[in-house]
């Protein structure tokens, strides 16, 4: 199969969409001309005219909010903020107006938008564009929340996000904009709350999310020489959550270690942490352990930048602690 | 509300993963009897499993960790040279306190008068509870059977005496008629693997290394020290790693692993006035040799009327795995090992 970028794959099912379904349209800053931030927009305007791929002012809470009613209209928005660390800025309109809307009204509205964000700091950005704090979407009811970990699954599950009758939350990953992988050219879709066994293993199971998918699978090899062969679980939806994929995969190896790039403190990893003491702690036949960044503002020294990134050698770390209870 | 005091007492001490406690309390193990091989002793899964095939070998667990004691009283029966498998404990489930320590300290375990002991209720020590629960286990889990045969010993006692001299000379080890009969034994289970097995599940498993228990009396209980590898060893090293284990076993110096590797097991009362007994195995193992007194047989040779020396063997085995006719001829075996010491223990 043909490999393509993360953000290529995005871009395809953009594509596909917009020529697909007349009601799909796209709203965000710098996303016509310049191509978007990541370039995930590139050639888009051109291809579909300014009517449809609109830039807006610098203005969060006003596009989201236009995106909103043009949903709760029958359009099928898609929009792009340039990095999470902006969706503050939006606050009101996704977690009061977004997220409520269809509850509000008893089922008889609804938001079909897509909203567009990516995380991950390692692009020397500093501390207001380089946050991870896509757990905090996953509070909130009412919104979806995706987290694609490589282009295939990237664009599957955006052609679903586009379909779906609910708010989405679609959470890329900076650092993987230019991974490369087989994405087929056809239009297809990836059901949410359907966990991805992305490699099988009977010891540790790590259940990981967009780059720690990646940085878990690079430190596999290195332990199944030593005879210790660990499952990848990426959730690749965390709202909604395929409990049972994750409980299933513990249930066999015993040990869990979550990698998320977000703070562990009340993230991502903390919650499914959870579920597990809760669902199947008597399978635990060792502490469950996270991977994650430090409870610390992004610093924007590279050095210390590089510190902070939960990377393949934090992975190995954590690995090598749980490797006592084998 | 509850004072502090009041609330129920709490085995903190014991560290174990979840999975590991589900295991044990399905399996009825007490997980303080088990040691932990996870990070700072913590109990995992595979220990419970280890503890179950091998719980086996541990005939009196006498090692202190796996006695329920507070810390002060381990110190002061340390200080006081007090054995804590002797101590009676009074407090949680058993544990010993530092004032049953003191109390112990203060009332030797001299056995008083006669009428003390009729009619009380004596708490078991942990030796004897440990022993209690693996000699009923193997009981009713093994189907025992039982083969004896008569054993002429005049040559195997001439050839040792006829060892000895030179044996002090050269080892200044005095060769014990038991160091024979460890490595006779060793070299029969070579020819009979399944004397060196266990069940487990549906399977049998041979174990691989030929490692034969001699058990040893003491008053608290038995404890079966095992000689590793005792095929592959020379009469010299097999009289002196049995002496030295012996020699610890009677002082519970012994570690755990010189108890649990133990394959086979031997145990003998040829110091009383017993001519045979049945022995019940020491779980997992499959077969457990007895030896009883040497008594004089009166026998024909030609028209002549002598006397041979003769011990009565008996040997108990498993029979879910070992059939009448295997341990039959193990016996047989041994026998003729015995009877021709030459052939056997020369050019080892």
């Amino acid at each position: 199969m043909r490999e393509i970028t993360y953000a290529q794959a995005i871009n395809e099912a953009l594509i596909q969409n917009l020529e697909k379904d007349e009601r799909v349209f796209l709203m965000g800053e710098d996303i016509g001309r310049y191509g978007g931030i990541f370039q995930v927009t590139a050639g888009l305007l051109d291809k579909f005219g300014p009517e449809r791929i609109i830039d807006t002012p610098i203005s969060e809470s006003g596009f989201v909010g236009a995106a909103i009613g043009a949903a709760m209209t029958g359009m099928r928005p898609v929009v792009e903020i340039m990095f999470i660390d902006f969706t503050t800025c939006a606050m009101d309109m996704i977690v009061n107006q977004m997220a409520k809307i269809h509850y509000m009204f008893g089922g008889r509205g609804k938001v079909p938008m897509v909203l567009r964000i990516n995380i991950g700091a390692g692009r020397g950005a500093a501390a207001q564009h380089s946050q991870s704090f896509h757990a905090f979407f996953m509070h909130i009811p009412g919104l979806i929340v995706v987290t694609p970990s490589t282009p295939y699954d990237a664009k599957g599950l955006m052609n679903t996000a586009i379909l779906d009758e609910n708010p989405v939350i679609f959470v890329e990953h900076k650092k993987l904009y230019a991974t490369k992988g087989p994405v087929p050219e056809e239009y297809y879709t990836i059901p949410f709350g359907k966990a991805d066994i992305k490699r099988p293993g009977r010891d540790i199971t790590i259940v990981a999310t967009h780059a720690m998918v990646g940085r878990s699978l690079n430190v596999c090899e290195e332990f199944s020489k030593e005879g210790i062969e660990i499952e990848v679980v990426d959730p690749r939806t965390l709202q909604p959550l395929d409990k049972e994929s994750i409980l299933e995969s513990v249930k066999k190896t015993g040990r869990l270690i979550v990698a998320d790039e977000g703070p562990v403190t009340c993230g991502v990893s903390s919650e499914i942490s959870a579920l597990v003491a809760e669902e199947a702690i008597e399978y635990l036949q060792a502490p469950i352990l996270r991977v994650g960044s430090p409870y610390t503002p992004v610093p924007f020294s590279p050095p210390l930048e590089k510190i902070y990134i939960p990377d393949e050698e934090d992975v190995k770390e954590t690995v090598n602690k749980m490797k006592d209870y084998l | 509300m509850m004072k502090e005091s009041e609330f129920p007492n709490r085995t903190v001490e014991i560290r174990a993963v979840p999975a590991a406690r589900r295991r044990a309390e399905r399996e009825g193990i007490d997980l303080s009897l088990v040691e932990g091989s996870g990070p700072g002793g913590i109990i995992l899964e595979k220990d419970i499993e280890h503890f179950r095939i091998t719980q086996g070998a541990v005939e009196g667990t006498l090692v202190t960790e796996k006695i329920h004691a507070s810390s002060l009283a381990r110190k002061l029966a340390e200080k006081r040279g007090v054995p804590l498998e002797t101590v009676e404990g009074t407090g949680t489930r058993g544990r010993i306190m530092m004032g049953d320590v003191i109390k112990a300290v203060e009332k030797p375990v001299v056995p008083s008068e006669e009428k003390a002991i009729f009619g009380q209720t004596i708490p078991m020590t942990q030796m004897r509870k440990v022993i209690a629960r693996r000699m009923a286990q193997s009981a009713f889990t093994a189907p025992h059977i039982y083969f004896f045969n008569d054993v002429e010993m005049d040559k195997l006692n001439q050839f040792r005496e006829e060892m000895l001299p030179d044996f002090e000379k050269q080892f200044n080890l005095r060769i014990s008629i038991n160091d024979l009969f460890i490595k006779a034994v060793a070299l029969t289970i070579r020819e009979f693997p399944v004397l060196n097995a266990m069940v487990k599940g549906e399977e049998i498993y041979v174990m691989p290394d030929i490692n034969v228990g001699l058990a040893v009396a003491m008053e608290e209980g038995l404890i079966v020290p095992a000689i590793p590898q005792a095929d592959q060893l020379g009469l010299e090293r097999i009289a002196q790693m049995r002496s030295d284990l012996v020699d610890r076993a009677k002082k519970g110096k012994l570690k755990l692993e010189e108890i649990e590797r133990g394959t086979f097991t031997i145990s003998s009362l040829a110091q009383y006035d017993i001519t045979f007994f049945t022995a019940i195995l020491n779980p997992p193992q499959s077969g457990i040799l007895t030896i009883g007194k040497t008594c004089d047989h009166l026998a024909l040779k030609g028209s002549q009327v002598i006397v041979k020396k003769v011990a009565r063997f008996g040997l108990s085995v498993d029979h879910r795995i070992v059939d009448g006719a295997v341990a039959a001829s193990f016996l047989q075996s041994l026998k003729n090992r015995l009877e021709n010491p030459t052939v056997t223990f020369v050019h080892l």
